[in-house]
C-alpha cells in the first residue's frame, strides 16, 4: 500500500493522563475509519496527524512530511474537526470564499460554489452561518475541507449532528472521495455507517491501537473468540450432531428451529460444510456469519 | 530573504502574508456583531478633544493632551478594545484551527492578524488626533505620527502578550499601571524599558523641544520592539498546540 499518513510509535499524554500510547499504523488512499468509543484517542490522533498537536513521543508524516514544519502540505490536506464554533457571522458562501483564497486559488468564488455545491448547501449559501441549523454547520464544515480538492482529508465525526437525509448525502460523498483516490480518514460512532464507507478500520480505546484493517481480516485474526455463524435448516438436529461429531464446531445453540454455532477454524468449517449438508439431507435455507461486522468486533476487542 | 526565511522557519511555496486572514480577522473586528465595543473606541476617539475644549485654552494644550491621555492610556486602550487579542480569542474559541491548517507561513498568519487588528485602534487615533487639533490647534502631523506609531508598538506588544496569557486585558492593565505608571516613576531603570517613554521622547522630538531620548533612539527602539514581539510571535504561534477550548 502507498502510504500517504505514517503515524510511528505515537503517544501523546498530558501530565499523569495517556491519551495515546504507542500508536503506528500507515494509512492509504481510500475510506479509513476511526472508530472507538468516546475519550479512546481519536480526536487526539487526527490532530496530531494535522499538526494541531505535537506528540509526546514518535512521528507523523503526511505525504512524506511533518505538518507542523510544514504548513505549505495544508494546500493538500483538509480538516473537519469536530469542534462546533464556526465564523457565525459570515455567510456560508463568504467563509468557503475567503478558505479558499487562503490556499491561494485562483477564483475563490467558483471553488467556493462547487463545494457548496457537493454538500448540497447552494441555497444557503446567503444565509448568515449564525443561522444555519447544526446539520447544515456540519456540512459547512465539509465544504471548507473539500474546498481546494485536497488529497488528503481528515474528518472528526462529519456526521454528527446530520439527519438521516444528510447521513445518506455525506456517507455517498465521503465514498466518492475514497473511489476518486484521495486518502480520507474518518472517524464516527456509527459503527454502520462506518462499515458502508470504509475499507479499512482502526480500532482504538483508551489510547491504544487495538487493531488495523480490514474488518473482515480483524475479525479472521481473533483467533481466542469463536465465530458465531447461524444455520436455518429443516433438519437443525441432525445438521448440528453432525458438525460436533466432525468437531468443526466447538459450541451449538438451538433455539426455535434455528441453529447457532461456535466455529474455531473458519476455514475448515466452511470448506466442509457443503458435503456435511449433503449428508444430512436437509438443505441449508440460511447462513449467517453473526459477529463478521463492525460492532461485533468493536464489542470483542474493547470488552 | 534566503536567511530571513531560514531564520523564521518559512519554508518555500508558503506565503508571508495573507490578504484572505487579513479581510477575515478584520470582517470579524468591525462587524455589526461588534458595534458596541466600537461605539465605545468613537467614545475614546472623541475623548482627549472633549478635555481639551472643558479645559482653559492655553499653548501646547494640544500636545499635553497627546503626552497626558492619549498615548499612556487611550492608545492602550484603543489597541485592547480594536483586536489586539484577536488571535488569542481565535484561539479560546476554537475558530482559529481554520487559519492555522492553511499553507500560510505562522509569521505570515501573525502579519495578517496584526495588520487587521491595527486598523481600528489606527482609524481611532487619527479620528481622535483630528478632532483634537480641530478643537485646539495643534500640530495633527505631530498628533498623528506619534499616536499611530504607539498604536503599532502597544499592539505588538500586546499581540505578543495575548499568545502568552489568556487574560492579556488584565496583563496589559498591570504593564500600564505598575510597570509604566508606577515602577516607571521611581525608577529610571525601569523607565527606560517602557513603550511610553519613547512615545513620548518621539513627541517630543517631532515638536521640536529635544532631549532625551532622541527622535531616531526612540524610533529605532520602537521599530526594534514591534519586529521582535511579532517574531516571537510568530516563535509561539509555531510552539502552539490547539488542543481546544483550554489553549
Amino acid at each position: 500500500m502507498n502510504s500517504t499518513i505514517s503515524v510511528q510509535h505515537v503517544s501523546k499524554w498530558y501530565g499523569q493522563v495517556v491519551a495515546l500510547s504507542d500508536v503506528s499504523c500507515e494509512i492509504g488512499p481510500g475510506v479509513t475509519a476511526l472508530v472507538g468509543p468516546n475519550g479512546a484517542g481519536k480526536t487526539t490522533l487526527f490532530k496530531i496527524i494535522a499538526g494541531l498537536l505535537v506528540p509526546s513521543q514518535g512521528t507523523v508524516r503526511v505525504l512524506g512530511q511533518a505538518p507542523r514544519a510544514h504548513p505549505e502540505l495544508y494546500s493538500k490536506l483538509g480538516f473537519c474537526p469536530e469542534t462546533e464554533p464556526l465564523y457565525d457571522f459570515m455567510t456560508g458562501q463568504e467563509f468557503l470564499e475567503l478558505s479558499a483564497a487562503m490556499y491561494g486559488i485562483a477564483d475563490p468564488q467558483a471553488a467556493a460554489m462547487r463545494a457548496l455545491e457537493r454538500v448540497q448547501l447552494l441555497s444557503e449559501k446567503d444565509k448568515r452561518v449564525g443561522a444555519y441549523s447544526r446539520g447544515m454547520r456540519q456540512r459547512l464544515k465539509l465544504a471548507q475541507a473539500l474546498v481546494h480538492d485536497p488529497e488528503i482529508l481528515l474528518l472528526d465525526e462529519p456526521l454528527k449532528g446530520a439527519d438521516p437525509t444528510q447521513r445518506l448525502l455525506l456517507l455517498e460523498l465521503i465514498r466518492s472521495l475514497g473511489q476518486a483516490g484521495k486518502t480520507v480518514l474518518i472517524s464516527s460512532h456509527v459503527l454502520y455507517e462506518v462499515e458502508r464507507m470504509a475499507s479499512q478500520i482502526l480500532l482504538i480505546h483508551r489510547g491504544r491501537l487495538l487493531a488495523f484493517g480490514d474488518v473482515r481480516a480483524i475479525r479472521a485474526a481473533m483467533d481466542d473468540r469463536p465465530h458465531r455463524v447461524l444455520l436455518v435448516s429443516r433438519d437443525p438436529q441432525r445438521l448440528a450432531a453432525l458438525l460436533t461429531e466432525r468437531a468443526l464446531v466447538s459450541g451449538v445453540t438451538l433455539s426455535n428451529g434455528q441453529l447457532i454455532v461456535e466455529v474455531r477454524d473458519p476455514a475448515a468449517f466452511y470448506g466442509r460444510l457443503p458435503s456435511i449438508v449433503v449428508e444430512a439431507g436437509a438443505p441449508l435455507e440460511r447462513l449467517v456469519s453473526l459477529d463478521e461486522d463492525l460492532e461485533s468486533v468493536f464489542r470483542y476487542l474493547v470488552r | 530573504m534566503k536567511i530571513l526565511r531560514a531564520s523564521f522557519g518559512i519554508s518555500y511555496g508558503e506565503r508571508m502574508f495573507s490578504a484572505a486572514i487579513f479581510r477575515m480577522t478584520l470582517r470579524q473586528l468591525v462587524g455589526r456583531h461588534r458595534w458596541g465595543t466600537l461605539l465605545m473606541v468613537l467614545v475614546l476617539a472623541a475623548m482627549p478633544a472633549a478635555v481639551a475644549l472643558l479645559i482653559p485654552q492655553r499653548p501646547q494644550v494640544g500636545i499635553e493632551l497627546v503626552k497626558k491621555l492619549l498615548v499612556p492610556w487611550l492608545v492602550p486602550a484603543l489597541v485592547l478594545l480594536g483586536g489586539a487579542t484577536v488571535l488569542r480569542e481565535e484561539i479560546q474559541n476554537q475558530t482559529f484551527v481554520y487559519l492555522y491548517l492553511k499553507p500560510i507561513s505562522r509569521l505570515g498568519l501573525v502579519l495578517s492578524q496584526f495588520a487587521a487588528a491595527l486598523v481600528v485602534p489606527l482609524g481611532a487615533t487619527a479620528l481622535s488626533s483630528i478632532l483634537l487639533a480641530l478643537a485646539r490647534d495643534g500640530p495633527l502631523g505631530v498628533f498623528l505620527g506619534v499616536g499611530s506609531i504607539a498604536v503599532i508598538a502597544y499592539g505588538a506588544l500586546f499581540f505578543m502578550l495575548s499568545l502568552f496569557f489568556s487574560r492579556v486585558v488584565l496583563w496589559a492593565f498591570g504593564y500600564l499601571v505598575i510597570w509604566e505608571g508606577f515602577l516607571s516613576g521611581i525608577s529610571q531603570s525601569v523607565a527606560q524599558v517602557s513603550v511610553k517613554r519613547y512615545a513620548l521622547g518621539l513627541a517630543e522630538a517631532l515638536q521640536g523641544s529635544g532631549g532625551e531620548p532622541s527622535a531616531l533612539l526612540s524610533i529605532t527602539v520602537l521599530f526594534g520592539l514591534v519586529i521582535g514581539c511579532l517574531a516571537i510571535s510568530a516563535m509561539r504561534l509555531r510552539a502552539l498546540e490547539l488542543a481546544g477550548s483550554a489553549e
